[in-house]
């Protein structure tokens, strides 16, 4: 579980799976904002402001990967950590680099606390 | 302007889909339009998103892209897990070539309209030819109005005809084929679950299929770890027509006297009716005839009361080395439970098995079972008339066995009809009580479009397999079961 409380900007196009993740992290403590694609993420982001965002990849409009090269390209938002979900990846795509921390779904809850602490981690370590 | 060749214009068929789903292509007469929308109506648990994603993926096989959008609340990481144990499931092909997305929101926020503009704007982003829209009921309920409705449904099928897109919608929802959907779209297909007794089924039926013919009424349908099969009802796909026979040169029996009798052998490509009580010697005359196979005349044994093994044990009682065929793989011996089997199915896997070897020899034990795999018992006559005529198309000769009821005495009787087109060919096997002992005696009743040997000769199964020898004086009474010597002035 995380230290602390969390912004967390959850995008993620399945309601179901919106509503119950949100809502567990919200018992756990974390502030949650939520974007049904990544375009909507996109525009929440500069308002709203996240510690960290969990997206996941097969979205319509944005999908998660085009929301993370959106992010990287935006000097403002480029040092935001994220947490990219999916059920599957695209075959030419390393997960692990293309976000702080991968997560394939279906997941645990205490799987995704770890994976956000893992990606606000990496991004307070300096690269070598 | 050639007005001879313009009236004799033969009309164009439309380009079709394969659907990839065994049976459909043949229900559908070729597969789905390109370009169209179609229902796919069932109730929960019918078969649904099994047959939507099969079509998917093998049309992903074809080279082709998939746009699957929900509106549903089961997340798309369920959806695959479940999936996952399908043959046809490819997990290396999400996302790249299959992309699940919810149009929850969009629907939410903009109404039908964000629908449409999903559907546009993702497949043609994906480069989508084919799209499914999980959960139509979802939308029916969001709307103020029929009408909104109606437009919508419209919008879909001028987006799919721009697309050239073949879009599948799938509903649970009752609503009756009066409503606008099912009057707009191109094809409503509906999947069913049924129950009688205690056994509950599947079906699909197509209810109305735009550009062609379809094969009308109930199928019934099976779902396994091979996906969705639907089995077209094998009289509808085969036909009742019965071919002209065949030229080629008799087969033996592999009882030579039997041989004898029929003037050389059966006639190729027919069919014979083997009838007579339990225990009498109908399993090893099929034995005997399947073990004349060669690697180039394959037989086939299609069992449903005796096992593999059982049969290799009795063949081999009576002089047959079926074992040693079976590893030559000049005999196969296939098992059918008879614990819920369909009928459709025992017929595909049996034609199967034929088409897969290029079967000659063909013994199946026994027609009776067939009939208790029969839900409805109208339809026993044309689907075992379908079958045989199929497999007369295929070139294969064939006995089946039918046991009779009666041990000794009585009528005997066929439980099925429409027997002049199943078998060509019928033998009578008999017990018969004979000078104070139980005899087997046997003849033959009718052989197809040829003389024969008609006398009754009395059966005998030994080491070396079924011989038939001459009543030991002129009997009448086979059929009865109680044979009596002719009076001696007839004589």
């Amino acid at each position: 579980m995380s230290a602390s409380p969390r912004h967390v900007l959850l995008v993620e196009d399945e309601p179901g799976t919106m509503t119950t993740v949100a809502l567990l992290l919200e018992m756990l403590g974390h502030r949650v904002s939520r974007a049904a694609n990544g375009k909507r993420a996109l525009a929440m982001l500069l308002q709203e402001r996240p510690d960290v965002v969990v997206t996941d990849y097969m979205m319509p409009h944005m999908n998660g990967l085009e929301l993370i090269a959106a992010m990287k390209a935006d000097a403002s938002l480029a040092t935001v950590p994220i947490v990219l979900t999916s059920a599957a990846m695209p075959a030419h795509v390393d997960s692990q680099v293309a976000a702080d921390a991968f997560l394939r779904k279906p997941y645990r809850i205490d799987e995704l606390t770890g994976a956000i602490d893992r990606a606000l981690q990496r991004r307070r370590t300096p690269p070598p | 302007m050639d007005q001879g060749s313009q009236s004799e214009r033969v009309a164009e068929p439309l380009p079709r889909v394969s659907t990839g789903i065994f049976g459909l292509d043949n229900i559908l007469e070729g597969g789905f339009v390109p370009g169209a929308v179609y229902i796919v109506q069932g109730t929960p648990g019918a078969g649904k998103t099994i047959l939507s994603n099969q079509f998917c993926f093998h049309r992903v096989v074809q080279g082709e892209k998939v746009l699957y959008v929900t509106l549903l609340a089961e997340s798309h990481s369920r959806l695959m897990q479940h999936l996952s144990s399908m043959s046809f499931y490819d997990a290396s092909r999400v996302p790249d070539s299959v992309f699940y997305v919810s149009g929850f929101d969009d629907l939410q926020n903009e109404g039908l309209q964000g629908i449409l503009r999903l559907l546009n704007s993702e497949s043609t982003r994906l480069n989508a030819t084919t799209i499914v829209v999980d959960g139509l009921f979802v939308l029916e309920e969001s709307v103020a109005s029929e009408r909104e409705f109606r437009q919508f449904i419209n919008h879909l099928s001028s987006l799919a005809s721009l697309l050239g897109s073949t879009i599948l919608l799938l509903t649970n929802s009752r609503r009756g084929p009066t409503s606008p959907e099912f009057t707009m779209v191109d094809g409503w297909i509906e999947i069913g679950m049924m129950t009688l007794d205690y056994r509950s089924y599947r079906y699909l039926q197509v209810h109305k299929f735009r550009g062609s013919g379809f094969v009308l009424g109930r199928h019934m349908a099976l779902v396994g770890n091979d996906g969705f099969r639907v089995l077209p009802r094998l009289e509808t796909v085969t036909g009742l027509a019965p071919n002209n026979g065949s030229d080629a040169p008799p087969l033996s029996s592999g009882v030579v006297e039997l041989d004898r009798m029929l003037h050389g052998g059966l006639p190729h490509g027919s069919s014979t009716l083997v009838l007579g009580p339990t225990g009498i010697g109908k399993t090893t005359l099929g034995l005997q005839f399947v073990a004349e196979a060669t690697p180039e005349q394959p037989g086939l044994i299609f069992s449903f009361y005796e096992t593999p093994a059982r049969i290799a044990r009795k063949a081999a009682g009576v002089g047959l080395r079926l074992a040693e065929q079976i590893e030559a793989g000049s005999v196969e011996v296939l098992w059918q439970s008879l614990t819920d089997t369909l009928l459709d199915d025992i017929g595909y896997r049996l034609l199967g098995a034929v088409r897969r070897r290029g079967v000659q020899r063909l013994f199946v034990d026994g027609i009776d079972a067939i009939e208790q795999s029969s839900i409805y018992p109208g339809r026993l006559a044309p689907f075992l008339a379908a079958l045989a005529n199929a497999l007369r198309d295929e070139g294969v000769t064939t006995i089946f066995t039918s046991e009779i009821p009666q041990l000794v005495g009585g009528e005997a009787e066929i439980a099925f009809g429409a027997v002049s087109a199943v078998a060509e060919n019928i033998m009578l096997l008999r017990y018969v009580e004979l000078e104070a002992s139980l005899r087997r005696v046997f003849s033959l009743v009718k052989v197809r479009e040829s003389d024969f040997d008609a006398s009754v000769r009395e059966l005998s199964i030994t080491a070396q397999g079924l011989q038939l020898k001459p009543l030991p004086a002129p009997m009448e009474g086979l059929l009865t079961g109680h044979m009596t010597r002719y009076p001696s002035s007839v004589v």
